[in-house]
């Protein structure tokens, strides 16, 4: 029996079978964008075929998709309608009054999800306290879904002032849209974000019954192509939040899926180091286009709540993850006052850089390493493409080079500082501006470019260490295995801290645990046991940013309460470096992450034949020879001591001077400055 | 003593200290108390090199961007020698650099070897700093010292240790002691962290690489700035523009105007031709002029130029002493934000004569906002209520105006519905725009918004201003374009349910059931409609 992660990318789609016995198999196909479904099967069934497996053999299926991002990206949304409050229809279209770009006058803002002839005020409020001021005009309801009848409309998001305190209004009105609009797909703000601010949750539900058509539909595909395929195991999908959900869920809540993509990524990158024996973690996945940075101090990706996707805020939580314009496609250039930036703009994968010989002009990050011998000229990138170092070089010499008056080395190296500096700063915001020191971390170098800048980036930094995983290219796959299935719940509960009774808040989470049970029951078959995390966000009186710190398991006490609000003074005053005058702290949210654990993934090391041979790279200003080394040929007795640049199918790692690289029984290597 | 740094070294400082700044600004952002702050984002934070000029800002609201250093050059003008390691130093005089007094700047030096090497600055406009009305800021005061407590370049830490004595002053003297104490601890956290990072870079790369780091920028900015100037056409532009009054009920209008030319490089913007300054807290300290200049001339210049020193000793404001840009101490000054956007516009009118390729119609500065003070039930303590409120963005020649913006200098939030009724005794009825409201054109001005507050609590009362009232004035539509329809308030009277207009500025007492509304201008249209 076999466990499978499959990520589809933009432009690849990648899978991993772990079997029962620790054997791993890997399987790279291109991503298929007009029937992205195909790409998955397609994927799937190489996976099987290497391992001479069945579709029978398969016990569980977890599954990343950019289906829902890039709908968010692109605004293919379905023909969404927003009912609320009478007086309160352009909720969306006013938002914050804010503009993204202050001093561009010139290009609009965007426009909201939902446009305005499709919002539609229903008179009824709830007041601040969660008590009915005014009935519900249920007649006004009816109304508005003879309009969405008649106006084509394809999905409907609720959202009424306070339902976070009071639903009441928000189920009545989703029950006579049911009545009168049957198999419509239907949001409530109070379901998807019960916590206060209108404008995000109005936001947040619109969002989510935009994808809801769309992304329904594309489960729906995939598990008929599944079942076509004779696969019976469940389908789980990744979500932002840093697990996966049975599809049912997605269904239902697709907006959980919208930054996903990244987010596999960091579990799979924090697991590896946990693998590794690493315990803090920042995670630094490199590709074509970005680097996406993100952080695991004691093994665990960091959470936030709130989040934006092209102008739409999505108060939902999702991993913490930085994403930069910063991959081996980025783009060099010098401008006419002397400065040179690198990305974010980015060559992509066609034309991709000079060095592909395929049309590319413009000089790449790629190209600088063609220039400076990192890659060589014999070598096919990805196992496919090769490289021109004629191109490379003239890109560079005609791009930064010339304008910089430099010799076309030293302007190959300038490029990589820059990148370098772009993604340490990257680092930085993820950790020292956090209150966390990058020198207690290791480095996960993971995506096909980032053990190529590992090294360089833990330089620049302070790291001491960079873990590169076995199979770097394939690590958001394989990040799919290593996580567990999880449902993330809270409910605003706001009352100043002195003031709580164990018994009320025990009651509450009560509530919460059932509905976490319910939704954990969908996975019974693959969970190894439940697990459930509560936390509390909280403030100082009068602030409106929270922290959210960790509270004791159920039946609530007086003293957990006590430990929740010491825990939030000493990180309000680790990361403000002050404790204010009026130090009375309030609970704005109670937290639940529900999780059912997975079967943890261990993957076997895969032995291959040493032969070693040497390269001219430049370094310090000088060319010299740098042995090359096939990754199999690495031990786990004797450390390899930089400069080497080791090779394998999915990535290069860079192994600078004063460094040494040491494999681990699974397959990783970690690299230690000496 | 400075080195300048390769190009690329050089590429690597300039990035870290906007980040330096970045960072500030996200310290102060989630530490700080008033809604004025954490919701709205009326505030900034900088980087300044040891001589007071500045390096990088984080951009939260261009009102108070690149005037810092005004501020800061009065600080190291009146302490010099005497500044030492962990000292903080508090300043909002407006004839000391400042701005009105509300914008509380607090400094802090960084200190290697007895000697400052950078400073670390944050501006933010505080709910209340004392003085005549509920808010401190008013159109309708009459001299300086009605507009709170005034703080001429002071030490608020010495070497480390607070001075107890100015916290106590402070809270003895505003309406919500909380929120200001609250958030001049999170202006010092956020300075404290500037330093620390400034720190770190010197540590790193040495005290005269990062100096001569700071001066490059400068440099870099001052050469792209002047490159672009010089490639505008050579030839003066002018334009006018008018406030509805001076801020009381059948005052004059009053006369704004602007001529722009370039000399040698260096714009120059000439404000000899507006009215004199007015007998009423609607004069602007000639630091907020600069920002309005900054902000105008940053738009035409395209993203490249960022603001520092460099920007700024390549722009030079011409306003005559005791005008309405650069009044005479103890002139009263406290509203100066309304003739700081309406000056914006008349720039941007002027920006878009000479570079008719960016042409723009006129986006509303109405600046709906009121400051609210009254007792909440619930928790029988005072709560002050300010909102702003957006209005009609200018449209463009191939798109209409933004719908429900807060424009120019300024961006505020709106104040979020729950929050207002959460921690405020009012329900807010309607948020909305107003259909219609945008001037008529090729392309349509922007909508305004309408708000209507009803108080829940016993009684209120507090100063409001809508400005752009009076029909003339309405957002100016270009090439053929309407003017926006001009803002508006009301008061709906809770016992009789009779709803009137209000004078646009003035100080109102309201009682429980009594509605007030406010609605923002709309913006002008572009091209015969």
């Amino acid at each position: 029996m076999g466990r499978i992660g499959i990520d589809v990318g933009g432009s690849f789609t990648d899978a991993v079978m772990l079997d029962d016995a620790g054997g791993v198999r890997i399987a790279k196909v291109p991503s298929t964008p007009s029937r992205i479904e195909a790409g998955f099967l397609d994927a799937l069934q190489d996976l099987l075929a290497a391992a001479g497996a069945r579709t029978a053999d398969v016990a569980y299926l977890a599954h990343g998709t950019t289906v829902a991002t890039n709908a968010v990206v692109t605004r293919s949304f379905a023909r969404t309608a927003l009912v609320t409050n009478d007086g309160f229809a352009d909720v969306l279209a006013i938002g914050t009054q804010m503009r993204r770009n202050v001093y561009d006058l010139w290009t609009p803002e965007p426009e909201p999800l939902v446009p305005r002839e499709r919002c539609h005020g229903v008179p009824g409020r709830i007041d601040a306290q969660g008590v009915e001021v005014e009935p519900l005009n249920e007649e006004a309801v009816r109304c508005a879904a003879a309009r969405m009848r008649s106006d084509g409309t394809e999905a409907v998001a609720v959202m009424g002032l306070f339902s976070f305190l009071n639903a009441a209004h928000e189920r009545r009105i989703g029950e006579i849209l049911a009545e009168e609009l049957p198999g419509l797909p239907v949001t409530l703000s109070s379901d998807v974000v019960p916590e206060f601010r209108e404008y995000p949750r109005a936001a947040t539900a619109a969002a989510n019954a935009a994808l809801m058509p769309l992304v329904g539909a594309y489960v729906g595909a995939v598990e008929r192509e599944l079942a076509e395929a004779g696969v019976s195991a469940p389908l789980h999908l990744m979500q932002s939040n840093g697990g996966v959900a049975p599809a049912e869920r997605a269904r239902d809540r697709p907006i959980a899926l919208a930054a996903s993509g990244p987010a596999a990524g960091v579990i799979g990158g924090a697991r590896l180091a946990r693998d590794a024996g690493e315990t803090n973690a920042i995670t630094f996945d490199m590709g074509g286009t970005t680097a996406d940075i993100g952080i695991a101090p004691g093994g665990e990706p960091q959470i936030r709540f709130d989040g934006d996707a092209a102008g739409t805020p999505i108060s939902i939580p999702q991993i913490d993850v930085l994403c930069i314009g910063a991959g081996g496609g980025s783009i060099a250039s010098v401008d006419d006052f002397g400065a040179l930036s690198v990305g974010p703009a980015s060559a992509g994968a066609d034309p991709g850089p000079a060095a592909y010989g395929r049309g590319g002009q413009r000089a790449t990050v790629t190209d600088a390493h063609v220039v400076l011998g990192t890659l060589g000229a014999d070598r096919r990138l990805a196992g496919r493409l090769p490289l021109d170092r004629g191109l490379a070089e003239a890109a560079i010499r005609r791009d930064v080079a010339e304008p910089l008056g430099l010799g076309v080395e030293d302007a190959a190296v300038a490029v990589l500082r820059i990148l370098n500096a772009n993604m340490a700063n990257a680092v930085r915001v993820m950790s020292v501006a956090r209150g966390l020191d990058p020198r207690d971390f290791a480095l996960v170098a993971i995506g096909g470019a980032g053990p190529m800048h590992g090294c360089q980036l833990a330089d620049e930094v302070g790291i001491p260490r960079v873990v590169v995983p076995r199979f770097p290219g394939v690590a958001a796959a394989w990040g799919l295995l290593a996580t567990d299935i999880r449902h993330d719940l809270r409910r605003t509960w706001r009352r100043p801290t002195a003031q709580v009774d164990p018994a009320d808040l025990d009651a509450e989470m009560a509530r919460l645990e059932a509905e976490a049970r319910a939704l954990l029951d969908g996975s019974r078959a693959v969970s190894l046991g439940d697990d459930l995390a509560w936390e509390l966000d909280m403030r100082y009186r009068g602030q409106a940013y929270n922290l959210t710190v960790p509270l004791g398991p159920r039946p609530a006490t007086a003293e957990a309460v006590a430990a929740a609000e010491r825990a939030f003074v000493a990180e309000h005053h680790h990361l403000y470096d002050y404790t204010p005058a009026v130090p009375e702290t309030e609970i704005v949210t109670i937290r639940l992450r529900a999780s059912a654990r997975t079967a943890p993934a261990h993957a076997a090391a895969d032995p291959q034949a040493p032969s070693e041979t040497t390269r001219q790279r430049v370094y310090d200003g000088a060319w010299a020879d740098w042995p090359v080394v096939p990754r199999g040929a690495l031990s786990t007795a004797a450390p390899l001591a930089g400069p080497a640049i080791i090779e394998q199918d999915d990535t290069t790692t860079v192994l600078h001077r004063g460094w040494t690289a040491t494999a681990l029984p699974d397959g990783a290597l970690v690299l230690e400055r000496a | 003593m400075s080195t300048r740094p390769d190009p690329v070294l050089q590429e690597i400082l300039a990035s870290a200290f906007r980040h330096i700044a970045e960072e500030m600004a996200v310290v102060e952002y989630r530490s700080s108390y008033s809604p004025i702050i954490r919701e709205m984002l009326d505030f900034n934070c900088g980087v300044f090199a040891a001589d007071g000029r500045a390096i990088a800002n984080s951009e939260q609201i261009p009102a108070q961007l690149g005037l810092m250093q005004f501020a800061l050059e009065a600080v190291i003008a009146k302490w010099g020698d005497r500044v030492a390691d962990g000292d903080a130093f508090l300043t909002n005089h407006p004839y000391m650099g400042g701005t009105h007094t509300p914008d509380l700047q607090v400094f802090t030096p960084l200190m290697v070897d007895g000697r400052v090497h950078a400073w670390a600055g944050s501006i933010a406009h505080h709910i209340d700093i004392g003085g005549r009305f509920p808010g401190t800021e008013s159109a309708q005061t009459t001299e300086l010292y009605q507009e709170g407590l005034i703080f001429p370049a002071i030490r608020l830490v010495s070497s480390g240790v607070r001075e107890a004595a100015v916290y106590e002053l402070i809270a003895a003297n505003v309406r919500v002691p909380d929120a200001t104490m609250g958030d001049l601890d999170a202006q010092l956290a956020s300075c404290r962290r500037g330093t620390q990072r400034l720190g770190e870079l010197i540590e790193r790369h040495g005290a005269d690489v990062v100096g001569g780091g700071m001066e490059a920028v400068v440099d870099q900015t001052a050469r792209r700035a002047e490159a672009l100037f010089r490639s505008w056409p050579d030839r003066a532009v002018e334009a006018e523009g008018f406030l509805d009054d001076i801020g009381f009920e059948g005052t004059d209008p009053v006369r704004i105007h602007a001529r722009l030319s370039v000399d040698d490089g260096t714009l120059v913007v000439d404000l000899s031709g507006s009215s004199p300054q007015v007998a009423s807290g609607m004069n602007v300290p000639l630091a907020s002029a600069h920002a309005a200049a900054y902000f105008a001339v940053r738009c035409f210049l395209g993203g490249d130029v960022p603001h520092n020193a460099g920007l700024a000793g390549r722009v030079r404001l011409v306003a005559p002493e005791g005008s309405l840009f650069n009044p005479t101490f103890p002139t009263a000054l406290s509203a100066r934000h309304l003739a700081v956007q309406r000056l914006t516009d008349v720039l941007i009118d002027a920006l878009s004569d000479l570079l008719p390729a960016h042409a723009i119609a006129g986006s509303q500065v109405s600046f709906p906002s009121f400051v609210l003070q009254a007792v909440d039930p619930r928790s029988g303590s005072l709560t002050l209520l300010v909102d702003i409120l957006g209005g009609g963005g200018g449209a463009r020649p191939g798109a209409p105006g933004d719908d429900g913006i807060d424009p120019y200098t300024s961006n505020c939030a709106i104040l979020p519905v729950e929050i207002a009724e959460l921690e405020y005794p009012f329900v807010v009825e309607r948020s909305e725009l107003i259909e219609g409201s945008g001037g008529a054109g090729r392309q349509r001005g922007g909508l305004g918004i309408r708000r209507a507050y009803r108080l829940l609590g016993d009684a209120a009362d507090g100063m409001y201003y809508v400005e752009q009232t009076d029909p003339r004035f309405g957002a100016r539509g270009r090439d053929g374009g309407e003017p926006g329809r001009p803002g508006r308030v009301a008061l709906r009277d809770g016992q009789t349910g009779e709803e009137r207009p209000l004078p646009g500025k003035g100080y109102l007492r309201i009682r429980r059931g009594d509605t007030l509304i406010l609605e923002g201008a709309g913006g002008g249209g572009f091209g015969a409609p």
